[in-house]
């Protein structure tokens, strides 16, 4: 899942794969503003099936964050 | 350490310098002021939401507060206005939203939220508040309204003063200082108060209405309005969000999608019952 996760990130920021870790987030890469993270959600929800709340929405502003909120849907 | 605070009239100062970067369009000072500054009573000094970096500002979601009495109940609204973040900083911007959408007891409205995060507010429960115009184009000179009108339509401001009373007198001085134009027609004891902008187009000058106080009235003497913005405005076209304009289509118009969809949050209210009268589409004379 991680692979996949990161990937989906990746993708979404447009930037490799191998600058991204556990420790990314929106405060630390640039790249990651509001339309990007609305990208990435949106991405999420295709790639794993699942539908996430706006509270959800907002807190996924991490790896380490959207990795607890997939967990919560039963997609880890 | 970057943070939120809630911005006040005082806080005009420190955000004018982030509207020179985004200046698109450019807007004089004096206009972004009226974001912070009203010219109508507000019990709140919220005026939107700032990002701070330390002290200073690097972010701004603007928030235009104003009641309405609608259908007898006295309503709240947040017009919002201005997402800006200085590009350093974009990674931060959310921030300010997730404030923006924490405004749970108004009713939200946004007339100019880009494509590309139309989404997002979609995702926090906004819907679409208009998603097209009404648009009039020119009347062919054999449709010119004959000479004699029963009615009388004005738009000299000390007539209107002197004409209006009650919220429509509140109306018309809240908006006096603004670009807004205002116009008002009087038929069989009737009065329609029209609040309207003009608008550079793509290819030509149009008058954008945004407050109608009788529709049916307004729909009655279309043919003289229409006559009459084209003369004093020397606007060809007249637009009008189709919310505000139910029923069938007068002769020489048509209907328009928008490219930028308007949209809004609501537990009470339906479109049609909101009109754009206080908004930055009035206030910065978009």
């Amino acid at each position: 899942m991680n692979d996949k996760l990161l990937q989906i990130l990746a993708d979404t920021l447009g930037v490799d794969v191998g600058t991204l870790n556990e420790e990314t987030s929106m405060e630390n890469t640039a790249a990651w503003d509001s339309v990007a993270h609305l990208n990435l959600v949106l991405s999420l929800e295709q790639s794993f099936g699942q539908r996430f709340s706006p509270d959800e929405f907002m807190q996924m502003q991490s790896v380490a964050a959207i990795r607890r909120a997939l967990a919560a849907h039963g997609a880890s | 350490m970057i943070h939120v605070e809630i911005a006040t009239p005082e806080s005009f100062e420190s955000v004018l310098p982030l509207f020179d970067v985004f200046r698109n369009p450019p807007i004089p000072p004096e206009q972004w002021r009226r974001l912070f500054h009203y010219s109508w009573s507000c019990e709140e000094d919220m005026r939107g939401f700032v990002l701070k970096d330390g002290d200073r500002v690097v972010g701004f979601f603007g928030t235009i507060l104003y009641e309405r009495t609608i259908d007898g109940r006295v309503e709240k609204f947040a017009n919002l206005t201005s997402w800006v973040t200085l590009p350093e900083y974009r990674n931060h911007s959310l921030q300010l939203f997730k404030a923006v959408m924490g405004i749970e007891d108004r009713t939200l409205t946004c007339h100019t939220a880009i494509p590309s995060i139309d989404p997002l507010y979609r995702r926090f429960g906004f819907e679409n508040l208009e998603t097209k115009w009404i648009v009039l184009l020119p009347l062919p000179s054999i449709w010119k309204p004959g000479g004699w009108f029963a009615g009388r339509i004005t738009m000299n401001p000390e007539v209107i003063a002197t004409e209006l009373r009650g919220v429509q007198r509140e109306f018309f001085v809240h908006l006096r200082a603004t670009e807004c134009e205002q116009m008002l027609i009087t038929h069989r004891g009737a009065k329609c108060h029209v609040v309207f902008t003009v608008t550079k187009g793509r290819r030509a000058h149009f008058s954008r209405i945004h407050h109608i106080s009788n529709r049916e009235l307004f729909r009655e003497c279309l043919g003289h309005i229409r006559w009459r913005m084209g003369l004093k405005n020397r606007t060809a076209l007249l637009a009008i969000d189709a919310r505000l304009f139910a029923g069938p289509l007068p002769v020489y118009s048509r209907e328009t999608r928008l490219a930028q969809v308007a949209l809004f949050r609501s537990k009470t209210l339906r479109p049609e019952q909101i009109d754009n009268l206080y908004s930055e589409v009035t206030l910065l004379g978009l």
